[in-house]
């Protein structure tokens, strides 16, 4: 009845725009001195439409979070988190962090991969919608109509989320925030992680939203140019220091696109790129063009021989654990130049720059370094090459930060590389501060590289490439998510690298990056040719996997699979005896069979169990009890009668209890699980769906590891022996697998996980009449060979004195 | 209803006082239940090394020696998360992941124990309230975390081996050494090393390791 209820209140929820005010609001992170945010006053009236830029760092995200509820408190208090609060702010006239608030705001994040909290795309929509306790009957509509507006009408509820493109997983993410009907939608650089295509479907799909229904956005992005269609407003943020010498953020410009991109303001400072439309007559408008062309004129193009091949690759085909991607792959690298890669996601430049770097091996044809890249080494294939020697010649710049790190501090990360070149310490320190002082790091040098901003994150890795001055520099999207200082920054550092005599090679789907520095553009694509390109991985088709080995299992509830296995494995234990076990074992072997498990079956899924149990036996027969007959003994060990008879009993046991368990819950779904846990044993949802939400990332971690593999051996500490490499990586992989699990916390909470509104289920979990005759199957079993050993006197408690 | 008035009484009143507060956030289940499934990995890894399983049943106090490293996850997630249930949580999380990658070894049997040595771990620190955080607490917390494998076995393998003899002397003696030490002392270390990289920053634990003269 409260739940109907509840569902009305929704129904009435109106999705009518609603205003937000900042008044004079603060914020300040836990055990920080300053204020990311203070005094900022800021008043956005219903339904308009505002894009915030400001460089990275200063504080756009940290606004976004707070309109949506999930930091801050009431003045004076500290919140969850431990940070300070200043001022209000408020969403439709309600206080931000509270449940009302909360409900009429929708918030999506910049990396499509920490959305996906379900496995199933449909899964993902309704979610939102079961934290807000809307009723089963109006979940399922809402995400289909939701989906339609982002244009994936036609894609099955059921697909995995994992197969998607990133353009399509943010379009899911976007669906799940629209069919919250939020009054205000909050979207933080929603294409930032995305190939021009998929941000063009995203651009498409939001633009498509705002102008078929009334509502508040709030937009984050670093350029303004595709959005000028959507938005109406736009505010500028820049640092700013107060009278009492505090660094803060305040607004430096408000106000229609028009305005904001005509003023004097000075964007280059402030990091942002005007707009094409505005930008004649701005030094930003032939800036690109002016730095190649300078660049040109510094380093006239010669004849070929100013620059030797340094890398080639020769009717190659590449792809990874020998399924090739791409097929008669040639091209060559130079010395000096900077080659561009360039492609839609997925159609494997990343695999190709792999095997460029030496850390995928070719499936079939050759690469090939030149001489002056491989001397003194003997093989020209670096795959070949030990993990020092590679990093001093070929050296990948990942895509991802984090993967590439290994030490603790900053300066230790930059001294990496020097030492692999065979620096002495001393020198490597001096050298490595030299460096960072280059690059504007010189102040971070104490800090851990993880505690470092976005931007900052991944100069460093460029400074660490660089560091073993290899021959072969290869960087994979060193432009994303940069503002345009950053930008900058990097350009004119890529431009530097190939001056210096390094063949560069850069992955990249920015153009401007492109226009300023490509002396040389390789573009992959697809062919219809099938024997060239694999199919790309949106084209997947989805195959339903059986709940189970048996026919019968499948059928039952997955709650009652658990429980029936825990009910036939517990009570056995009150009794350890040879009758017992034998009654046991038989019982359960009826059993396996009348569920139609063939024997093949069993030993195939269940095999190690009987490649260990002959060790429990021995373990038993050689320490077990003692008692009757001794037939040998040595030290510790004693065969005896008793000895014997226990190790049959235990093994009779160990297998009657284990090979059911096995075969009972192998092809159990994690999601199907997870619901019948709440709706059948009533578990708490926000620790089941957490925990459910954290085993997802279980194929998120192993791509982690491989990639931290390969950043290891690329950056020359990978290839000596194993169980020195595997401790600190395995390290690495849990501090990234913290930090990707607190985003997917702001994820959950930002689609209203977690909150004191009772949920409501998506997915029925049905316990029929068939679990309940499994259930009372499985506490027969072990009743019954406990009745038989009780009746034949044979009964031992814990396997007697 | 009388869950929201609970929970809104309970957090007002730890930010007046000084005292911790045990109501779990989103973001302290997602750690501690990621914990849970980058250890979960690790036991099916260690479950994959050949003839380990012989040594163990066959050497006297070499199964004791290895617990520690069955019954991290629990210690690990109670020292970074500091919540009651963390460590449960994180055991069991564990077992579901490796029940989920299809471990061999029949994760399930395996829930029963998890659910020992969580128990086991966390009693340490409801005694104490879940207010001292220390390396000896740790390694007490890791020792118990290991005893509760005891526990368990004091059923199954100590059922036909008597528990009060040589061998399953030994195995209770290097279980403790091994928790004290493996569970406890190295997790501690592990927990303080994450701290340090400022991927725990929104944690209690985080905080006292990198900005230790806030309170």
């Amino acid at each position: 009845m409260k739940q109907f209820l509840r569902g009305d209140e929704n129904n009435e929820k109106s999705s009518q725009p609603v205003a937000i005010d900042f008044s004079d609001w603060g914020y300040r992170r836990a055990a920080q001195q300053n204020f990311v945010l203070r005094h900022f006053s800021c008043h956005i009236p219903a339904g308009q439409h505002v894009l915030i830029m400001g460089a990275s760092g200063i504080g756009k995200s940290t606004i976004m979070e707070a309109i949506a509820g999930l930091i801050g408190s009431q003045p004076g208090t500290s919140d969850e988190d431990g940070g300070t609060t200043e001022g209000s702010v408020s969403v439709g006239g309600f206080p931000a962090s509270s449940r009302q608030a909360r409900a009429l705001s929708a918030l999506m994040l910049q990396d499509p991969m920490s959305q996906a909290v379900l496995q199933r795309v449909g899964d993902n929509v309704a979610f939102g919608l079961e934290n807000e306790g809307v009723p089963r009957c109006q979940i399922w509509p809402r995400v289909t109509h939701a989906l339609r507006q982002v244009g994936l009408g036609d894609l099955e509820l059921n697909r995995q989320t994992a197969h998607l493109s990133g353009g399509q997983m943010q379009r899911v993410a976007l669906a799940g925030a629209l069919c919250m009907d939020p009054g205000v939608l909050l979207l933080d650089e929603p294409t930032a992680n995305l190939d021009p295509s998929g941000a063009r479907s995203v651009v498409q799909a939001i633009t498509d939203v705002v102008h078929a229904r009334p509502t508040t956005l709030v937009l984050v992005d670093h350029r303004a140019e595709k959005w000028l269609d959507v938005i109406n407003r736009v505010i500028i943020l820049g640092a700013h220091t107060t009278a009492d010498g505090q660094k803060t953020t305040a607004i430096v410009a408000d106000g229609s696109p028009d305005e904001v991109f005509t003023s004097h303001l000075d964007f280059d400072a402030l990091g942002i790129w005007v707009p094409t439309r505005y930008a004649a007559g701005r030094r930003q408008h032939h800036e690109i063009a002016l730095f190649r062309s300078q660049s040109r004129a510094d380093h006239p193009h010669h004849d070929e021989s100013a620059h030797p091949i340094s890398v080639k690759i020769t009717d190659a085909a590449v792809g990874r654990n020998g399924k090739p991607i791409l097929t008669h792959v040639s091209c060559a690298f130079r010395a000096g130049e900077v080659s561009v890669l360039e492609g839609e996601n997925g159609v494997g430049k990343s695999t190709l720059a792999l095997t460029l770097a030496g850390l995928l091996p070719v499936i079939s044809g050759h690469v090939a370094t030149s001489p002056s890249v491989s001397s003194p080494l003997t093989s020209s294939d670096p795959t070949q090459w030990p993990s020092a020697q590679l990093a001093r010649r070929v050296s990948y710049v990942f895509q991802s930060p984090e993967h590439q790190f290994v030490t603790s501090t900053v300066l230790a990360e930059a001294m990496v590389g020097l030492k692999v070149a065979g620096k002495s310490p001393d020198q490597a320190r001096e050298q490595a501060l030299a460096l960072l002082d280059d690059f504007g790091l010189r102040a971070q040098a104490d800090r851990s590289p993880y505690a470092l901003s976005g931007g900052q994150k991944r100069r460093l890795t460029v400074v660490c490439a660089l560091a073993a001055a290899p021959k072969v520099v290869i960087l994979d999207e060193p432009t994303f998510g940069q503002d345009r200082t950053t930008w900058w920054q990097m350009t004119r550092l890529i431009r530097r690298i190939a001056r210096q005599g390094t063949a560069v090679i850069v992955i990249t789907h920015d153009h401007e990056l492109v226009e300023a520095l490509a002396d040389h553009t390789i573009t992959l694509g697809y062919t219809r040719d099938a024997d060239l390109v694999a199919r790309p991985q949106t084209e997947r088709r989805e195959r339903v996997r059986p709940a189970s080995l048996s026919p019968i299992i499948a059928r039952l509830n997955p709650a009652s699979r658990l429980l029936g296995v825990l009910l036939l494995s517990v009570p056995i234990v009150l009794s350890l005896d040879i009758v017992s076990a034998s009654v046991f074992f038989v019982l359960v072997a009826i059993a396996l069979c009348a569920f139609r498990l063939a024997p093949p079956t069993i030993f195939r899924h269940s095999w190690p169990v009987w490649v260990a149990a002959p060790w429990s036996f021995l373990a038993v027969l050689l320490y077990g009890k003692p008692g009757g007959a001794v037939y040998w003994s040595w030290g510790w060990m004693h065969v005896t009668q008793r000895s014997a008879v226990l190790s049959v009993a235990t093994v009779l046991r160990l297998l009657a209890s284990t090979v059911p368990a096995v075969l009972f819950l192998i092809g159990i779904d994690s999601t199907d699980l997870a619901d019948a846990l709440t709706q059948i044993v009533h578990l708490p949802d926000r620790f089941v769906y957490g925990g459910l939400a954290g085993t997802r990332l279980i194929t998120v971690l192993s791509d982690d590891w491989q990639a931290l593999t390969q950043a290891r051996r690329s950056r020359g500490i990978g290839g000596q022996n194993k169980l020195t490499r595997f401790v600190p990586q395995a390290f690495a992989l849990l501090v990234l697998s913290i930090r990707r699990s607190t985003q997917l916390a702001t994820a959950m909470q930002a689609r209203g996980f977690g909150g004191s509104t009772p949920r409501s289920h998506a997915r029925v979990s049905v316990w029929r009449v068939q679990d309940g005759w499994f259930i009372v199957g499985c506490v027969c079993v072990p009743v019954v060979a406990l009745l038989v050993s009780a009746l034949t006197g044979s009964f031992a408690f814990l396997g007697g004195r | 209803m009388n869950r929201t008035d609970r929970s809104d009484q309970s957090r007002s009143v730890s930010s007046v006082s000084s005292r911790p507060s045990l109501r779990w956030r989103v973001v302290d289940i997602a750690v501690a239940s990621v914990i849970g499934v980058a250890s979960g990995l690790i036991f099916w890894v260690f479950g994959l090394i050949p003839l380990y399983d012989a040594l163990e049943a066959l050497v006297p106090g070499l199964g004791g020696l290895m617990n520690g490293l069955w019954v991290f996850a629990g210690p690990l997630a109670l020292f970074i998360v500091r919540k009651p249930g963390s460590g449960l949580y994180a055991e069991v999380i564990a077992c579901f992941v490796e029940m989920i990658l299809g471990s061999q070894w029949s994760a399930i049997s395996e829930l029963i124990p998890a659910l020992l040595q969580g128990l086991a771990a966390e009693i340490v620190f409801a005694i104490v309230a879940y207010r001292i955080w220390t390396w000896w607490m740790a390694m007490i917390c890791g020792t118990a975390a290991s005893l509760g494998t005891w526990v368990y076995e004091l059923f199954h393998k100590f059922a036909a081996i008597a528990p009060g003899g040589k061998y399953g002397l030994a195995f209770v003696i290097t279980a403790a050494i091994s928790g004290a030490v493996i569970a406890g002392l190295a997790m501690w270390g592990v927990m303080i090393a994450i701290a340090k990289t400022g991927a725990l920053d929104r944690f209690a634990s985080g905080r006292s390791v990198r900005f230790p003269s806030e309170k």
